[in-house]
Order: structure tokens, then C-alpha cells, then sequence
């Protein structure tokens, strides 16, 4: 029953994990841009769950996650005109060291304006918890884990069935060909970026009850997104979701049984171990590891 | 098949058939070699080199030594990184391990062991060489932005080591390192102005190193595998070796400079030594200078260092975040405005200066930049 406790609490991590990788791969699938101040952005938006929470009191769950979402969505536009048009096309090392750079203001803004105190919120759910068969689940994360599950499918059916996620698709394949047959690259780029920057403020909100928010959290976010974003292969959504699973539970199962502070180091260790057996990740195209794209 | 037959003054910057001809220019003439090729960049580093001695051995105050001795500390990193970064094409944004290897390698050896600080020193250095082996084997099927994100990942995972494993490494108080006596192998000397004196050492011993590499067959093998992979494989590079070998040359003088540090601050943190922000000051001031030439971390050190301890000391004061907030703007103006650095810029100058006077407009300006390859 023990075991199983974790294994839970490990797949509800795992969601929240997904949550996390999904937009990094999305931006990656299809501008090829690797996204460094992912971290930072995710930390912007907790920030603008957190002031939303205490100044206008509307807490994340009661309709927060859509405004901060919206939010986001908006400054996603603004900062492809302010950014990612600019690097687009650029050699990666121009693109990584970029947006880099942009983490780099963000992180510093906010610690500017808001200091570098941990800063958290009270919601109506925070220390409550639901069980059955002997499982006791609290019930942020498992809010959470919902919030992911219905994104991932939501992304997935965008992704699917709509015009601009075929387009998406269709660069993410070859870029060239879809340029070909008349997609319009820069339009697509604009909104994979305001839905990828939106998913990042729904992420920061549900995120927001369970992790204290301060300037320099974005870089604990960029490693786990990372991790998951490489196991999972780059560019593969399915990928993320099995990766996002597999870290939850093999983190939850090391701070169990082999002790609370080597959690962080787990993910370093699967990484590795991902780098050397199969650099391509699970579901990654084999050899775009080494081709430098997808 | 001679190519100074073929032109007997001017050589062509970064001509492929170098390693042919180092028959024709004799044993020992490699610096001549060096300067035909590169004047601009041997005029830079010896101007940077005198520059930095000079002031060192003249100057008596404390802030003034301290200046020249981190802007030698920092060019000696960016060299080091411009080795695997800029020539090899690999961005490693996790240099900082080495640097922290060779810092803590040096205090741990002074702390828990009766050796002197030398045999630290050696010891950090090849603590750092096999986590370059390792971080290098690791990640040597990656490429482009799948490199530059596994030693991300692994520049983060030494530093939570070191926080983690408090018992060992102080935690993230790290450690205090006494002030002994001034012996010479302890590192610890009563006059201040040997601690630029020695990065200035060291910093020359790095540019020798560099100017070598990157006029060798060695050398010339990890541009190619950079800008012509394919190519290059097919003529026989192997692309492994070279990029483990390159990427162990440049952890090892990494982490001099870090253990160099270490002994000079007397204090060795997990932030201040394996944080990320020691990994990203690493690759700005190679940028601004010019990736992959060998005289742009020189002026990217010269031009950051001082700018940065002043804005530290008369603008920060009051505003925080103030520093790190326009290190940011600058470094993603740089480079997505000037990728090539003020080198870059230079070269063209140089070039159309040379054109205008000589009347050789039809000569393309070819700049060596790392990021002109796309």
C-alpha cells in the first residue's frame, strides 16, 4: 500500500511535469527555438497569479488561471515581436545566448520590483486532502494533474484538428516544405507562440498554491522542463507526457526510499543515463540529437 | 603545394593547407607562422598582455590590482571556453563545473589535507579534466542546441552536489580558506601585486596554448568538424576525439584560473563558483570580444570587467537587479545585432581600410566569427 502511495504521488507529480515541458516542446517543435527563458516567463506569470490572488482576490481557481492564461497569452505576442522574430532564423548559439539574455531582464525585473523574498498564497484547497482505498491524495496537485491532463488533450486535439496546429505540424516536419505549399511562418510562429505563452500562465497558476514563487524559481522549472523535454525526445508531445510521468515517479520513489535531498539529483542521473543510451529520447526522431534539429 | 609559394605576403586568414606547409616554415616558426596570420590578433593580446603586466607591477593600490586581476581571471576563462565554445562550435553553457572543480579542488586540499596548495592546484585541475571527459563523452552525439542544453542541466547538477553534500563542501556557505603563511606553494604571498602577476602568467600561458590551436592541424580539425561536419568526417577527422580533447584542454585551464581565483578571495561558494551566472559571464565576454577569434576574449574582458565593477560601485548602490537587468539587454543586443563582437568588427574594418587603400574592393571580407556560419 506504501508503494502504491508513491507511485501516486509520483504520477500526479509527473502531471505537473508535463504541464511544465509541454509549451518548451511545443516552441521548439516548431520555431527550432530552444526556449532558455522559459523559466523566467513561468516565473512572470506565478508573480501575476500571486498580485491577481492578493490584490483583486481572485485566486487561481476561481477563473484566475483564465485571466493570467489570457495574460500571458498577450505578452507571448508582444515578445515574439520583441524577441523571437529576431532570432528566428538565427544560428542557435545567437538563439540560446538570446533568450538567455531575456531570462537574465526578466529574473532581474522582478527582483527589481518585488525582491527576493519567497512569496506564497492561501487558497480555499491549500492542506486539504482526498482519499480513498487507503490513498491519500492532496488536492492541489491532483488539481493540478486535471489541469494537465485536459491541456495536453486540448494541445493535442489543437494540434490535431485545427487549421493553424496542421500548419504548426506541418513546419515542425520541414520547414522548407511548408514554406513551399504556402504556409505563412511568421503567422504561425505568432500564435504557437501566444498559445505556448498562454499554457505557460495556466501552468504558473496551478503551479502558484504549491511552489512559493520568488525571481529565481525559473531555473529550478528550466532543468525539470528540460529533463522531461530530452526523455520525452524533442519535439514529441506524447514524448513529454510518458517522460513527464516517468521523472514524477522515479523522483517520488528516490525521496522515499533513499532520502528527501537526493530528489534533485534524480533527474540529473535519469538525464544522464538518457544521454548516453538513447539521445534521441523516447519518442525523438533517432538521430536529431546529432543533426542539431529535429 | 606550397602555399607560401603561392603568395609570398599576404596569407589568407584560416586557409586550410596551414598544416601542409609547417615543413616550409621550419621547426620552432610557428609564431611567425601565427603572426602572418593573424596580426591583429597578436598585436591585441600583446597589447592586452604588456597592458595589464605593466600596471600590475606599477600600480600599488588594492582596487587597481584587483581590476587587472579578475580582467586576467576572466580572459583566461573565455579563452578557455573559446577553445570548445568558440573554435569547436560546442556551446557549453556549463563551464562553470570546471571553474568550480578547480576552486574547490584547491580549498579542499588546503582544508582537509596537510598538502600544499600547489598539489590542490593540480588536483582540481584534473578533477576537472575527467568531468570534461565525462561531460564530453557524455554528451558528444549531441549537437548544437542539444549540447548547449545537456551541460546546462549537468552545470546545474554540480552545483546542487555541492550545496547538497554540506558535510563535505561547507554547503552553500562553502569554504573559508586561513590566510597562511607566505610561502610561495601555499599560494599565499605578502605582496599583493604577485596575484595579477600570476593570472597574467597564466593568462599567457592560455593564449600560447590558443594561438597553437587554432593555427594546428588540431586545430583546424575542430573548425571543421564545427562548420563542415560531414566534410570533415569523410576526410578522416575524427570528430569525437577532437572534441574531447579540445573540450579537456579547455577544462583544464578552466580550472586553473578557478583554483587562481580561489586562492586569491579565500572563499569558495557554490554560487560564486559553480552558479550558472559564472557560466553566462564566461560566454558574454566571449561574445562581445568575437567568439572564436583568439583575441576577443581579451577585449570582451577588458571592455566587461571594468564596466561591470563600476556599475557594481557607483550605479547599483540603490537599485537592485540594476547590474544583472542591463547585462541582460546588452548581451541579447550584442548578439543579435553584432554576433561577431568587436573582433568581428575590427576585421571588417580592417579589411575596408585595406581596400580603400590598396584598391583590393573585390577581396570578400571573410570573418572567422562562429556564428557567421549559418
Amino acid at each position: 500500500m506504501d508503494f502504491l502511495q508513491v507511485l501516486v504521488t509520483g504520477t500526479l507529480f509527473g502531471g505537473i511535469y508535463v504541464l511544465l515541458s509541454v509549451p518548451l516542446n511545443l516552441i521548439f517543435g516548431t520555431m527550432r527555438v530552444l526556449h532558455f527563458a522559459y523559466g523566467q516567463f513561468l516565473m512572470m506569470a506565478m508573480f501575476g497569479a500571486l498580485f491577481l490572488s492578493k490584490g483583486a482576490h481572485i485566486g487561481p481557481y476561481e477563473g484566475g488561471f483564465v485571466i493570467v492564461g489570457l495574460g500571458s497569452a498577450v505578452a507571448g505576442v508582444l515578445s515574439y515581436y520583441l524577441i523571437f522574430k529576431w532570432i528566428v532564423y538565427k544560428h542557435f548559439t545567437t538563439q540560446i545566448v538570446g533568450t538567455l539574455a531575456i531570462g537574465l531582464v526578466l529574473e532581474n525585473i522582478s527582483l527589481h520590483f518585488w525582491g527576493a523574498n519567497v512569496q506564497s498564497i492561501q487558497t480555499p484547497i491549500s492542506n486539504s486532502s482526498v482519499h480513498f482505498g487507503g490513498i491519500f491524495l492532496e488536492t492541489v496537485p491532483l488539481v493540478a494533474f486535471g489541469a494537465a491532463i485536459v491541456s495536453g488533450i486540448g494541445l493535442m486535439l489543437f494540434l490535431k484538428y485545427s487549421r493553424w496546429g496542421r500548419a504548426a505540424a506541418a513546419i515542425s516536419q520541414s520547414r522548407m516544405g511548408a514554406e513551399i505549399v504556402g504556409i505563412p511562418l511568421e503567422r504561425v510562429y505568432l500564435i504557437i507562440i501566444a498559445v505556448a505563452t498562454g499554457l505557460i500562465g495556466i501552468t504558473g497558476s496551478f503551479l502558484l498554491p504549491m511552489f512559493p514563487v520568488n525571481p529565481q524559481i525559473g531555473s529550478d522549472f528550466i532543468v525539470i522542463a528540460f529533463v522531461v523535454v530530452v526523455l520525452g525526445g524533442m519535439g514529441s508531445i506524447a514524448g513529454s507526457i510518458l517522460a513527464g510521468l516517468v521523472v514524477g515517479i522515479a523522483q517520488s520513489l528516490s525521496a522515499t526510499y533513499i532520502g528527501v535531498e537526493w530528489q534533485s539529483i534524480t533527474y540529473f542521473v535519469v538525464f544522464v543515463i538518457v544521454l548516453v543510451i538513447r539521445p534521441a529520447g523516447i519518442a525523438g526522431v533517432r538521430g536529431a540529437e546529432e543533426l542539431g534539429h529535429v | 603545394m606550397n602555399y607560401l609559394g603561392r603568395n609570398k605576403t599576404v596569407p589568407q586568414r584560416g586557409d586550410a593547407t596551414l598544416s601542409n606547409s609547417n615543413s616550409a616554415i621550419g621547426a620552432g616558426g610557428w609564431l611567425r607562422w601565427i603572426y602572418l596570420h593573424d596580426r591583429m590578433g597578436v598585436y591585441i593580446s600583446l597589447l592586452f598582455i604588456v597592458g595589464a603586466g605593466a600596471t600590475a607591477i606599477v600600480s600599488n593600490s588594492d582596487p587597481t590590482l584587483d581590476l587587472v586581476f579578475q580582467v586576467a581571471i576572466w580572459a583566461c576563462l573565455a579563452s578557455a571556453w573559446n577553445i570548445i565554445g568558440g573554435f569547436g562550435g560546442q556551446l557549453s553553457l556549463g563551464h562553470a563545473v570546471f571553474y568550480g572543480l578547480g576552486a574547490y579542488g584547491t580549498a579542499l586540499t588546503i582544508v582537509r589535507t596537510d598538502l600544499p596548495a600547489v598539489v590542490g592546484v593540480l588536483f582540481g585541475a584534473a578533477c576537472a579534466i575527467v568531468a570534461g571527459v565525462v561531460v564530453a563523452l557524455a554528451s558528444l552525439r549531441l549537437r548544437g542546441p542539444f549540447f548547449a542544453m545537456a551541460t546546462f542541466v549537468m552545470g546545474i547538477a554540480f552545483e546542487t552536489i555541492a550545496v547538497n553534500l554540506a558535510e563535505f563542501t561547507g554547503g552553500a556557505f562553502g569554504i573559508p580558506l586561513p590566510i597562511t603563511s607566505g610561502a610561495w606553494y601555499q599560494l599565499t604571498f605578502e605582496d599583493r601585486r604577485v596575484y595579477p602577476l600570476l593570472a597574467i602568467g597564466l593568462l599567457i600561458v592560455i593564449t600560447l596554448v590558443v594561438f597553437r590551436i587554432r593555427y594546428s592541424r588540431f586545430g583546424l580539425h575542430l573548425i571543421a568538424a564545427r562548420t563542415e561536419l560531414y566534410a570533415a568526417r569523410s576526410f578522416g577527422v575524427s570528430v569525437v576525439r577532437t572534441r574531447v580533447t579540445a573540450m579537456c584542454i579547455s577544462a583544464f585551464f578552466t580550472a586553473l584560473a578557478g583554483a587562481l581565483q580561489a586562492a586569491y578571495l579565500l572563499l569558495v561558494t557554490p554560487d560564486d563558483y559553480f552558479g550558472f551566472a559564472i557560466s553566462i559571464e564566461i560566454i558574454f565576454i566571449a561574445i562581445i570580444g568575437g567568439i572564436g577569434t583568439v583575441a576577443g576574449p581579451f577585449i570582451g574582458a577588458a571592455i566587461y570587467i571594468p564596466l561591470e565593477q563600476f556599475i557594481n560601485q557607483n550605479l547599483a548602490g540603490g537599485v537592485r537587479g540594476l547590474t544583472g537587468f542591463l547585462l541582460g539587454l546588452v548581451l541579447f543586443l550584442v548578439v543579435v545585432l553584432a554576433p561577431s563582437g568587436v573582433m568581428g568588427g575590427l576585421r571588417k574594418a580592417s579589411a575596408a581600410i585595406r581596400g580603400r587603400l590598396l584598391g583590393r574592393t573585390e577581396e570578400k571580407v571573410r570573418v572567422n566569427g562562429a556564428l557567421d556560419d549559418e
